[in-house]
């Protein structure tokens, strides 16, 4: 193999796939990445088998091949002086001689051989297939993302519950406190379905495919799922987990609703939280005619803010996780906040008040 | 200066005893426990018993060839909480600094003290004479200028020693003593300190303050102050009830190694650590097993849970789980401990769940039972589990220390 690329591009695609590198695995081929120029692109591809990207681009070459090099290759090639990137292959030994401005590499590369094979999409495997753009789909992701569960314990919640119905599909996420559910649209037909696609490989989602409103080609098989923006494609292994039904918990009725400004919410939240420590960062929230009245102790002291907004219905006081709250006024794109109460020890629902399909759920915190 | 008391009861238990029955005072009282029960050791001997070369920690059988005229009484803890309580409230009427240490010392802080009882040395040997009088137990004085020194002096004159250490003595008194004498050097740090070459309090004090720091990290430090006779810790009346962690454990009636067995003793231990750590009013985020096999080689792992609990049922979850992964099921077991640190205060609510509601309900379920038990006692429910009418139960060892036993 024998190229030369620019720098920064060469960088820019490196830094992609980078955080597919395992930092340490079982497997010594895994910890590298692997290059492969056909003579007209190069595609670079890492996984650590939960999660595997791949970028291509097109790249003058003079020679094709294969290579797998330590992963120490992206900070190499970042740090690099010139203005464009050498790079020769001897494919007897994968010795790869790297070549920059005044600076010389020569890295111990691997044979490409053992390097897992990248999922593909067999027609016959193929349980769904959609289009969504990408812009839909990081909002969504981004109404979802957070509310996800840490605690490996419950693997089901370290998950985002992908549902596709006719043309839609449908996000759902919980740590089982809160839940968050969303759809955007999709160009989907077929039998209807789920999947639970691991958080932490969706933010690599988020990041990878940039703010470009180009459409993502996604195709679920077996137990990938794999999508495709431009020349990046993402390959996340499913959750082999059952996702509890979500309809069934979101409350139908309301004994009352507030509509309130999200910026001066989210900032009295924020300053609450100041106070509100231990375990659950509690802050009650009394909700009357004309005004909240938020409030949070500690051992340091004690707050007390009062927001307008607009009510119906029975007021109440209700106890909530601040980081809770504060998670999801920040994915808030509207204006207005929309509370829904449904009674002091009950499930509360925040809604977004430009996107309808956006919901909310908290559980409170039991006195 | 501050003026700083360290009252100390001497042979405490034994004394306890020797109050309540009169026909055995001036005689040697030996309070050991059961040796069919392999608690066979001597906790306190009167200082009658000491005489005939009887000590602390010694087994039983060694003690009745000592002293065979020796009295052998089991433990009374309620007894000698009973006299700690009484003996705590005749130190508060002098100040209400009064900071216990454990069940039978504690310390003073007299400085403010002097217009209503005069001196430190007058408080000192009149509440010496009181407990003696209105309790009628021993007890020895020490009086300083810290809390380090204090406890250094009186544990130098017993029994009823009545003995000043003053930072100007130190290099006269304090300096030529054993540094195994000395107050924050255990059974651990006193090998360690020989092997740097320091046999005596003042060898200690020569060393620089560096090479102390870089061989025990801060402890080095500390070590460093007190052989110099300087602690500026405060006399903190509260300090035995910030608890840092809650444990039981107990040294079983015979070994085991049956699954079954360990279960159901993890079980009880797990169930009284639960009962604590809900009285205190906190949850906890480790939990941690103790175990001695049949060769006295002992073991201790924790685990830190992803979030904090005060169920009983997740801490013996917790403990199983750790003995399965941790100890092989081979090796037969002579005590198990549970305890359970990293607390923080219960008065956070509980964070209602979505589709998990066991966990509510297992604390309104706790709530309940501890409930019952407060009012009926700790022995009014039982869990089935825990029944079982032929094997008595065995005794537990007492609660581990509470809070971190170093003055340091």
């Amino acid at each position: 193999m024998r190229l030369s690329i620019p720098q920064s591009l060469l960088a820019e695609h490196l830094q992609a796939v980078a955080k597919a590198v395992p930092g340490k695995s079982a497997v010594s081929v895994l910890e590298g990445i692997l290059l492969e120029s056909n003579g007209e692109s190069l595609t670079i591809t890492a996984t650590n088998l939960e999660l595997g990207i791949r970028t291509s681009f097109s790249a003058a070459h003079e020679e094709p091949g294969k290579v797998v090099l330590p992963s120490k290759f992206i900070e190499i090639i970042r740090r690099l002086p010139g203005e464009s990137v050498q790079i020769c292959v001897h494919e007897e030994n994968f010795l790869t001689e790297i070549k920059s401005g005044q600076s010389e590499f020569q890295l111990y590369g691997l044979s490409a051989e053992e390097f897992p094979v990248f999922p593909e999409a067999t027609p016959d495997q193929i349980q769904f297939r959609f289009q969504v753009d990408a812009g839909s789909l990081k909002r969504a992701l981004k109404q979802t993302l957070f509310a996800v569960s840490h605690d490996e314990g419950k693997p089901a919640f370290t998950g985002v519950l992908f549902t596709f119905r006719e043309n839609t599909l449908f996000l759902a996420s919980s740590d089982t406190f809160r839940l968050a559910t969303t759809s955007c649209s999709i160009r989907f037909t077929g039998e209807e379905g789920s999947i639970l696609v691991p958080a932490k490989n969706l933010q690599e989602v988020v990041r990878i495919f940039g703010e470009d409103e180009k459409m993502i080609e996604g195709v679920v098989v077996q137990n990938q799922l794999l999508l495709t923006c431009g020349e990046k494609k993402v390959a996340s292994r499913l959750l082999d987990e059952n996702f509890p039904n979500v309809e069934r918990v979101i409350p139908k009725e309301f004994t009352g609703q507030a509509s309130v400004d999200v910026v001066p919410f989210l900032q009295a939240v924020e300053r609450a939280s100041l106070l509100s420590e231990g375990l659950n960062h509690i802050v009650r929230i009394s909700i009357g005619d004309g005004t909240m009245v938020i409030r949070a102790a500690s051992k340091y002291g004690k707050i007390q803010e009062t927001v307008a907004m607009q009510f119906e219905g029975d007021g109440l006081e209700i106890s909530l996780n601040t980081r809770f709250v504060i998670d999801m006024l920040k994915v808030c794109e509207g204006d207005q906040c929309i509370l829904k109460l449904t009674g002091p020890n009950k499930p509360c629902i925040l809604k977004d008040s430009i996107h309808e399909e956006y919901l909310y759920l908290v559980l409170p915190i039991k006195a | 200066m501050r003026q700083i008391i360290h009252v100390d009861m001497n042979a405490f238990y034994a004394s306890c005893h020797q109050v309540t029955n009169p026909a055995w005072r001036g005689k040697p009282i030996l309070v050991a426990g059961d040796p069919r029960k392999r608690h066979g050791i001597i906790l306190t001997a009167s200082y009658e018993a000491r005489r005939c070369g009887v000590k602390t920690g010694i087994p039983v059988w060694q003690a009745r060839r000592l002293c065979p005229q020796g009295i052998f009484v089991p433990p009374d803890h309620r007894l000698y909480q009973d006299f700690s309580a009484q003996i705590l409230e005749l130190l508060k009427g002098y100040t209400p600094l009064v900071e216990p240490y454990s069940i039978d010392e504690a310390w003073l802080d007299v400085t403010g003290s002097g217009r209503l009882f005069g001196s430190a040395q007058e408080i000192g040997r009149d509440l010496q004479k009181r407990i003696g009088s209105e309790l009628g137990i021993p007890c020895s004085v020490g009086i300083s200028a810290n809390k380090f020194l204090a406890k250094m002096a009186s544990e130098r004159n017993k029994p009823c020693g009545f003995t000043e250490l003053f930072p100007r003595d130190v290099p006269e008194k304090l300096w030529p003593l054993p540094v195994g004498e000395m107050v924050g050097v255990g059974r651990k740090l006193s090998p360690a300190l020989t092997e740097m070459g320091v046999d005596t309090i003042g060898r200690l004090a020569s060393l620089p303050v560096q090479l102390l720091v870089s061989r025990f990290g801060v402890i080095g430090e500390a070590l460093h102050h007190l052989a110099h006779g300087r602690d500026d810790s405060p006399v903190d009346p509260t300090a035995m009830e910030t608890v840092k962690s809650v444990g039981h454990s107990i040294t079983l009636p015979k070994d085991i190694n049956n699954p079954e067995d360990v279960a159901r003793v993890l079980l009880d231990l797990s169930e009284r650590v639960g009962r604590r750590l809900r009285q205190g009013c906190n949850l906890a985020r480790t939990v941690t097993l103790t175990v001695k096999d049949q060769n006295f080689v002992s073991a201790t792992r924790s685990r830190t849970l992803p979030e904090p609990t005060g169920l009983t049922e997740v801490i013996y979850q917790t403990t199983v789980g750790v003995y399965r992964q941790c100890f092989e099921p081979w090796r037969k077991i002579r005590l198990l401990g549970v305890s359970v640190s990293n607390l923080i205060p219960d008065d956070a609510g509980y964070q209602l769940s979505l589709w998990d509601n066991s966990g509510e309900k297992l604390i309104s379920l706790s709530k309940t039972v501890d409930g019952i038990r407060d009012r009926y006692g700790d022995s009014a429910l039982l869990r089935a589990r825990l029944y079982n009418s032929k094997e008595k139960r065995g005794k537990l060892d007492g609660p581990v220390p509470e809070t971190d036993g170093d003055l340091v």
